[in-house]
């Protein structure tokens, strides 16, 4: 009853009808964005070719079938379905071959071709088959199962995932100065909170295990100075661009794959919110002072960036963590004019010390795989 | 994935249409600031720099202390005029009544300070005194007085500064001659009558002796402004004298020429700008600049610039060098020798009238230079720092120009702040 009003309720048709368009627009977009998705291009002819070959499988001649459908699998043509049939009956036809190499390798082929394909052990063209075992524990084997544990295509990460990472980012500081323009006002001290980024990431494996790695973000950092009177925190604003070679290493049969990155990162400083306080003592008649110093700053940022990190494969998702640490090629206080904001400086007796923001950013994300390898990367 | 990049680059496209214009960084390439109470700047012709005689604080109306800032701006060391000894030849002056209020470089590590003592005890006897110390204020020999006169009050000067109107200048007019100036205020019932009198001394442990006659001034509100030397043994010295409207005063410079055993000559002329205020007096290549303000109208000041090289004709070479347009006043704080000429340093203030109180209380006027040729007319007036209120006081030209003055810290007025600032050479 409850359930049927639910159906009813507009509010509930809205909310279907928003995630079906969501889900629409969402799969839209990976179409366009994947090459990989093929048409539903299924064809009559390749159609009575698999019932020939099926035929002939049926009749025992398992070299002309393998014929048929090498030939089929040579044509490349077929859809999604078709392919997993042929694929499948040519698994079977080479395991009652006894050609237990090429088995695995079509066998392996049809996850690439349907990522979700499930092979049942009933299914009537093996059910009765010698080699069903074989057959059988190979398709576990690869995508595993509650008795076998992780399959080994638990570590294929696929060609090319997108997805989304959030880290915290502590900054190192390089400060090579410690100017001062009020020596009462003592040492300054720095240190930096942490920070936080969020970044959309693209992988595609330019040979299998490496990849280039593109991603672009958004990331807010903070630096603080103080002495015995002063306070002043900046506020960093950056949209940093990626770009870094990333090798993967599989181990074993562990479904866990690390990789080190490294790359280059173009970081452009959007905004530096600075605000400066100083102690009341019942002298000082300073509120305090919030200041745009975005001008001040060299807004063009370049580093080095390494990174380690371990990753899994989730159904079709790859979760990931990574340390990864960024080298400041450039200053972010400009090189010249350090005495810029007359009233930071002649107010609130505050002068920029060079400073250079390194920083460590320890990130976890997830991607989707786009598109797997074509070519068997297991059983080749 | 080409679009796939367009997406990407999306939000720095974005980013880039809104970039900001590159600030623009003050011509300065260092500033410190200093707690100090700066009133006077004192030039290191000897080893560059300055030397800062300040309050020990800001309605206080005489020096307690100088620092003394290497030709990098950096501080050497402090005098503190409280530890000087307070017995002078056999006088003990009252902490309260000994006061310095010059001082005169004599080495890189020797310098001659110059005061008073009053005698409060004794008819308010009034004493020139005069220590030699070094860099820490210790004194080098005992120091000397001579006697000035009785009865002396001390009132305030009307003027930006408010120290007292009694004070000594001094000047070297030979390497080991002192010629002293003093400044002084006499009760004479019913009024109170402002004289000077020069004295001038062979420095060394027992002194040389002339001491000049007490002479009049024509108003006790009528100041001392400064006593520089000539550089071929004599001395200019600069007052306030007599001007032609009401409350208002002209310069008058006095220029003596010294024997060992007195004046040998003296020659002088009235510098006839309106309640004139010749902040700065230096010899440049063989000429005496003075530079200051005048008032053009009542509280409306206007920088001059005047060279001369007799006191005669100090009249006859007069220039208004452009620190500002015509809607605000204007001052002169320190003359610099440049290669073609002189850089004057000053202020520009927001408005156009501007009393002596403002002057000190201000906190947003613009600190300025401009070149000054030989020949020709003077350069566009530069910002150096503008809207912070840095008040100039005293500069000097190394490889970089140094200039030194005063602020008030946290836009509060009843703070005094000094400043070293350096600027890259022009």
């Amino acid at each position: 009853m409850g359930s049927t009003d639910r159906k009813r309720h507009p509010e509930f048709d809205l909310l279907r009808t928003m995630r079906a368009y969501i889900i629409v627009v969402f799969g839209i977009i990976c179409m366009f964005l994947s090459s990989s998705v093929r048409a539903q291009d299924g064809s009559v002819d390749v159609e009575l070719t698999i019932s020939r070959a099926q035929d002939l499988y049926n009749e025992s001649y398992l070299d002309s079938t393998l014929r048929v459908l090498q030939g089929l699998a040579d044509a490349k043509e077929g859809d999604k379905d078709q392919w997993g049939r042929i694929l499948f009956l040519k698994a079977v036809t080479e395991a009652r071959q006894d050609s237990i190499k090429a088995m695995r390798r079509s066998v392996e082929q049809l996850f690439r071709v349907d990522r979700n394909y499930v092979m049942k052990p009933y299914d009537p063209l093996i059910v009765d088959l010698a080699v069903r075992d074989e057959l059988y524990g190979t398709y576990l084997g690869l995508a595993g199962g509650r008795d076998v544990g992780p399959g080994l295509m638990q570590k294929d990460q696929g060609k090319w995932r997108m997805g989304v990472s959030g880290g915290v980012v502590h900054m190192l500081l390089d400060v090579r100065s410690n100017t001062q323009v009020f020596a009462e006002d003592g040492q300054n001290s720095y240190d930096a909170p942490l920070g936080w980024e969020l970044a959309g990431t693209m992988e595609y494996d330019l040979i299998p295990n490496l990849a280039i790695q593109a991603s672009g973000g958004y990331s807010v950092t903070r630096y603080r100075t103080r002495n015995e009177a002063l306070r002043y925190e900046e506020e960093l604003t950056s949209i940093p661009l990626s770009l870094a070679l990333k090798k993967m290493f599989w181990f074993s049969r562990s479904p866990w794959v690390p990789y080190v990155s490294a790359g280059a990162t173009y970081a452009w400083l959007d905004a530096a919110q600075a605000t400066v306080e100083r102690s009341g003592d019942g002298v000082r008649l300073l509120a305090p002072l919030r200041v745009d110093r975005a001008a001040e700053r060299e807004r063009d940022q370049w580093r080095l960036s390494g990174a380690l990190g371990l990753s899994r494969k989730v159904g079709h998702t790859v979760i990931h963590v990574e340390c990864r640490y960024d080298h400041a090629l450039s200053d972010l206080t400009l090189d010249v004019g350090p005495y810029t904001d007359s009233e930071t400086l002649l107010r609130y007796y505050y002068v920029d010390n060079p400073i250079r923001l390194s920083s460590v950013v320890v990130s976890a994300g997830l991607q989707y795989i786009i598109r797997y390898h074509s070519r068997n990367r297991i059983y080749k | 994935m080409k679009k796939l990049l367009v997406i990407m680059m999306l939000p720095m496209l974005l980013a880039a249409c809104s970039k900001e214009p590159a600030a623009v960084p003050l011509p300065i390439d260092d500033l410190k600031t200093l707690d100090v109470v700066p009133v006077r700047s004192v030039d290191l012709p000897l080893t560059s720099g300055a030397v800062l005689l300040c309050k020990r604080a800001i309605d206080d109306p005489t020096f307690s202390s100088a620092l003394i800032l290497d030709r990098t701006g950096a501080s050497l060391s402090t005098m503190d005029f409280t530890q000087l000894p307070r017995t002078v030849e056999n006088i003990t002056f009252s902490a309260d009544a000994l006061f310095i209020t010059d001082l005169v470089p004599l080495s890189p590590d020797r310098f001659i300070l110059l005061g008073y003592g009053i005698q409060q005890e004794l008819d308010d006897r009034l004493h020139l005194v005069v220590y030699q110390v070094d860099g820490r204020g210790t004194p080098i020999f005992p120091p000397v007085r001579r006697f000035v006169s009785d009865r002396t009050v001390l009132n305030r000067s009307d003027d930006i500064q408010e120290l007292y109107s009694t004070q000594v200048l001094g000047a070297l007019s030979a390497a080991d001659r002192l010629v002293a100036v003093v400044r002084y205020d006499r009760e004479e019932e019913p009024v109170v009558k402002g004289y000077h009198r020069t004295y001038q001394l062979l420095l060394g442990e027992n002194g040389g002796n002339y001491i000049g006659p007490n002479v009049p001034l024509a108003d006790e509100a009528h100041l001392l402004r400064a006593v520089v030397p000539d550089g071929e043994g004599g001395t200019f010295v600069m007052l306030d004298t007599t001007g032609i409207a009401i409350n208002s005063h002209h310069g008058l410079l006095q220029r003596t020429n010294w024997g060992a055993g007195g004046p040998t000559g003296r020659s002088e002329g009235i510098l006839s700008l309106a309640s004139v205020v010749p902040s700065c007096l230096r010899m440049v290549n063989g000429t005496l600049h003075i530079s200051g303000h005048f008032q053009s109208e009542p509280d409306v000041r206007t920088p001059f610039l005047s060279r001369t090289n007799s006191a005669a004709e100090i009249d006859a070479n007069t220039s208004f060098p452009p620190l500002s347009g015509s809607d605000r006043s204007a001052i002169v704080q320190a003359i610099i020798p440049v290669d073609n000429g002189v850089m004057l340093i000053g202020n520009v203030f927001e408005q156009r009238v501007v009393s002596d109180r403002a002057i000190r209380d201000d906190r947003f006027a613009d600190l300025v230079r401009v070149v000054v040729p030989e020949a020709g007319s003077p350069q566009v007036a530069q910002p150096v720092v503008q809207g912070m209120g840095l008040h100039a006081l005293g500069a000097w030209m190394e490889d970089d120009l140094f200039i030194t003055g005063s602020l008030h810290p946290f836009l509060n007025t009843d703070y005094l702040h000094g400043f070293v600032t350096r600027i890259d050479r022009p």
